[in-house]
């Protein structure tokens, strides 16, 4: 018997949820193929006539970005894709980059109504379908207003200096873009694997902002921060935290031990041939987003065995749960509770003293301690990848991050998503704005 | 470029299509404030009477027509005019000119005798409405006293009626809305040319029952155990809507204003296709608020613009010519069903809806669980597409 729900009603009759087509678990142990597909047309229909249209809908406060989700979704259920699309680039330049890579299950999926009575409205799928299909169509230009506003430096091309660039130039604005690469994107470029967001999908919406600004690649910003006050009404920062941080154990600085960072890298520069993994043995250590893909792409690059240890247990990583799902689904293996103190070469492979670790009384940052039990076990790889942190490219500009001219958002303000930079990037310009309105500038 | 969504409807300059019907959305000033502030371009507000008609109102009023877990596919009332008589009226009318001057306000009205019908058209005209609506259709409680359906229902009440209408309105012109609980509409809106009145509204709400309570035997919605017809509208009367207005815009020379059943955009441009100058809504505002206009709005600016329109008056009317009679259908046009196997989910539901509603031309590969049409047996019905939930099937001309 079906329980009946407090609201009222049954779960409704002949509204299905739908998935995309997704990649079996043999084909993602050989290829970097996109993992999950695009709704085709009858699917997302079907699933927006799902979404209830709440009033002061829960899931608009579960987006960073503030996307109006369910008149998007209205407007796929009356099949007006141009308006929808519409709707979502309004709140976010980066709709079918964010379609794929968003913790839905952490942000606007988390709040849905009709997880009360039912599954969660696909809303990830359901934005990435109407982005998709508005690049491929061509339906997607931005109109900028022609007034000069003002002059802003953009510093970082990642997405929230990307989207900072991109509201700056709706109202306006001129904007220098600088990046120390050679391509905009920060981590959507050189970060999430492309079996999650692949090169074109980042490409196109990246350009279709970078297009709309002066873009100067390979610019890293250090000692001339000082000119760039003087030069520039507004000054944005968003130069994440593009530096990883290594292990201090002994050992860390053995051939074969990686930055799990420049791996990913490495293999979105297609350069993942330097890294003979096929058969081999690799252990990840961390429990991050970086983590887990570098776990995923070492089976994809044919590792016999990818193993994640990390400190603490499931319940603490900082990992997307639909990430850990996918790694498991995957055959990625994880020793919880364990860290490694103490790395040394074997026969040509690499012995990792592992110390156990026991939960206790949360700390500062909220989560559990750390306490080593003293208990120590081997653990024998072929590789090592670290990803316990990264930290901002030590760049001279930390003196005058406060000022009142300079903003700041995305991962270097303690941002973890995608849309969290997108987010930070908008209030950012808007605020921007709102100063050379009242003539900051001068 | 944006397309024109502006529209004239009776020489009154309309800056889009959408209008509130006379409804409960439209039964105070502030309700219809913030829907123009919404977007939407004009509000006929709730059918009024003089002072000294009573209106007594009975509760709950409302049910709804269930289809595979969505509830209001249709809406039944079982309300009546407005309890707010023409004096209140007249106030929200002077306020909302004021305040939206742009925006067009129409009255909707319902009298019992002509002096009634004169006076009210009078003070609405003093109070600066832009155009009256003449109820001649509210389908219950109202024909009961003569009224309402009962006018709209007879030619020759409806033109008598019209003219009396007609000859007050001085400044403003008359539009009357019509019952579709009739078998044939053309004499009744032939009645309303006769009368001189400026234009028509199809239809109001068709006289239903909308379900009996298997527990309690009441008919619903159920009034203390008891039950009476009501007035169905929403998405299930489109179709009803449709015809009508369809057939007053190719028969009778009139500009008519659609209501019944539009609830997107699509609708709209279904309406505007069959001749309407004017869209008026009431459940999908019902349903989800006012917030509706905005995807009215934009989907069917962008559906004029992806189609080379450049205002929403070229389209209207453009599905009348290809309207015609049985007779004159193609006797040599065939069409056999074609299944795309790449989409098919194997559910059987277009093989056995072939068998046992159809002409069995569609074989069931029960292993491969996939169905394919016999093209020989096809004789084209159409049916299968209908069943298919995934868009599978399609028809495919072989002549
Ligand atoms: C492996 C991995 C997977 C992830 N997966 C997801 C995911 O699935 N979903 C999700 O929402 N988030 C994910 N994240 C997090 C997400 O990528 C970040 O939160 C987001 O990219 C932060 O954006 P940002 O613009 O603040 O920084 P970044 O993306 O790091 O961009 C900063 C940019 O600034 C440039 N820069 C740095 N210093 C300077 C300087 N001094 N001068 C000029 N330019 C400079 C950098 O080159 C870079 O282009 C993932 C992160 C990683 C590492
Ligand atoms: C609750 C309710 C009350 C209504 N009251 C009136 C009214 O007072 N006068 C009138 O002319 N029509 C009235 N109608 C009919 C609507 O104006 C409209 O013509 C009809 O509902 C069809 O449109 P729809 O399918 O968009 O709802 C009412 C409809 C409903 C649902
Ligand atoms: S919370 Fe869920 S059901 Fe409600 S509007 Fe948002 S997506 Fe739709």
């Amino acid at each position: 018997m079906q329980e009946k729900h407090p609201a009222g009603g049954y779960q409704a009759a002949g509204t299905w949820n739908v998935s995309p087509r997704t990649l079996s678990r043999q084909e993602r142990r050989t290829s970097f193929g996109e993992v999950e597909s695009t709704l085709t047309l009858a699917q997302a229909v079907q699933e927006a006539n799902r979404c209830l249209y709440c009033y002061d809908a829960p899931c608009i406060q579960g987006c960073p970005a503030q996307i109006q989700i369910p008149e998007f979704i209205a407007r796929i259920r009356s099949h007006n894709l141009t308006g929808a699309a519409e709707v979502i680039y309004r709140d976010n330049p980066l709709g079918a980059i964010c379609g794929r890579v968003c913790p839905v299950e952490a942000l606007c999926q988390k709040a849905c109504t009709s997880c009360r009575i039912n599954t969660p409205i696909a809303i990830g799928s359901l934005q990435r379908f109407v982005c998709d299909l508005a690049i491929q169509e061509g339906r997607i230009a931005f109109q900028d207003e022609t007034n000069v506003l003002g002059k802003v430096a953009v510093v970082g091309g990642g997405p929230a200096g990307l989207s900072c660039a991109h509201y700056l130039r709706q109202r306006g604005c001129e904007v220098d873009l600088f990046e120390k690469e050679d391509l905009a994107g920060g981590l959507l470029r050189w970060g999430i694997p492309i079996y999650r967001l692949p090169e074109e999908v980042a490409k196109r919406e990246i350009d279709l902002i970078t297009n709309r600004v002066a873009l100067h690649r390979k610019y890293l910003l250090g000692t001339q921060a000082e000119d760039f006050l003087k030069q520039y009404d507004a000054i944005f920062l968003g130069i994440g935290l593009s530096s990883p941080i290594l292990l201090r154990t002994p050992g860390a600085d053995l051939p074969g031990v990686y930055a799990a960072a420049s791996f990913l890298r490495a293999l979105r520069e297609k350069k993942g041939g330097d890294f003979a993994f096929y058969g081999k043995e690799i252990a990840v250590v961390g429990g991050g987003a970086t983590a887990l893909d570098a776990a995923r792409s070492a089976i994809r690059l044919g590792a016999s065995k990818v193993t994640v240890l990390y400190r603490r247990t499931a319940e603490e990583m900082p990992a997307f749960s639909s990430e850990v799902e996918a790694a498991f689904q995957e055959g990625v293996d994880f020793l919880w509770l364990m860290s490694p103190v103490e790395i040394t070469p074997v026969d040509g492979r690499l012995k990792l003293i592992l110390e156990g670790i026991r939960l206790g009384e949360p700390d500062e940052s909220g989560r559990a301690s750390v306490i080593p039990t003293g208990v120590r076990t081997n653990f024998l790889a072929d590789a090592v990848l670290v990803a316990i942190a990264s930290q901002a490219e030590p760049a001279g500009v930390e003196g005058w991050m406060d000022r009142p001219k300079v903003f700041r958002g995305g991962d270097l303000t303690g941002g973890a998503t995608v849309v969290q930079a997108v987010a930070d990037g908008k209030e950012a310009a808007l605020r921007i704005i709102s100063w050379l309105e009242k003539g900051g500038s001068q | 470029m944006k397309p024109d969504l502006s529209i004239n409807f009776c020489g009154i300059h309309f800056p889009n299509p959408y209008v509130l019907a006379a409804a409960p959305t439209t039964d105070s000033a502030d309700q219809v404030a913030r829907a123009l502030e919404a977007g939407w371009a004009g509000a006929v507000m709730k059918t009024t009477s003089v002072e000294t008609e009573t209106v007594e109102l009975v509760y709950p009023q409302m049910g709804g027509i269930e289809l595979e877990g969505k509830k209001l596919n249709g809406l039944i009332n079982i309300d009546l005019i407005s309890e707010r008589h023409i004096d209140q009226v007249e106030q929200d009318i002077r306020r909302l000119k004021k305040e939206y001057p742009g925006k067009v306000i129409l009255a909707s009205i319902m009298g019992s005798r002509q002096e009634h019908w004169q006076e009210l058209v009078r003070r609405l005209e003093a109070a600066g409405v832009d155009m009256i609506e003449c109820s001649f259709s509210c389908p219950h409680g109202m024909p009961e006293r003569g009224m309402g359906a009962a006018v709209g229902q007879n030619p020759e009440f409806t033109e008598r009626t019209a003219r009396w209408v007609k000859e007050a309105a001085k400044r403003v012109p008359v539009a009357i809305k019509l019952t579709p609980n009739i078998t044939d509409i053309l004499p009744i809106a032939e009645a309303v040319k006769r009368s001189g009145a400026d234009a028509i509204v199809a239809i109001n709400t068709v006289l239903g029952l909308i379900g009996v309570d298997i527990d309690t035997f009441s008919p619903l919605p159920s009034v203390d155990g008891i039950g009476i017809y009501g007035g169905f509208s929403g998405p299930a009367i489109k179709p009803i809507a449709l015809h009508f207005v369809s057939k007053i815009a190719q028969n009778i020379d009139l500009p008519v204003a659609a209501t019944g059943g539009i609830c997107t955009w699509r609708d709209a441009v279904e309406f505007l296709l069959v001749g309407a100058r004017n869209l008026q809504l009431c459940t999908a505002p019902m349903h989800y608020g006012f917030r509706v206009i905005e995807d009215l709005l934009d989907g069917l600016s962008h559906y004029l613009a992806e189609k080379g329109f450049s205002s929403v008056e070229e389209i209207i009317g453009l599905a009348l010519p290809k309207l015609s009679s049985y007779q004159h259908l193609s006797r040599t046009y065939k069409v056999v069903s074609q299944v795309n196997t790449d989409i098919c989910i194997g559910c059987g539901l277009c093989f056995i809806a072939c068998q046992d509603g159809a002409h069995q031309a569609i074989v069931w590969d029960a292993e491969k669980r996939l169905p394919r049409t016999d093209e020989e047996k096809c004789v084209g019905c159409g049916l299968c597409p209908q069943v298919c939930p995934v868009e599978a099937i399609a028809l495919k001309r072989t002549a």
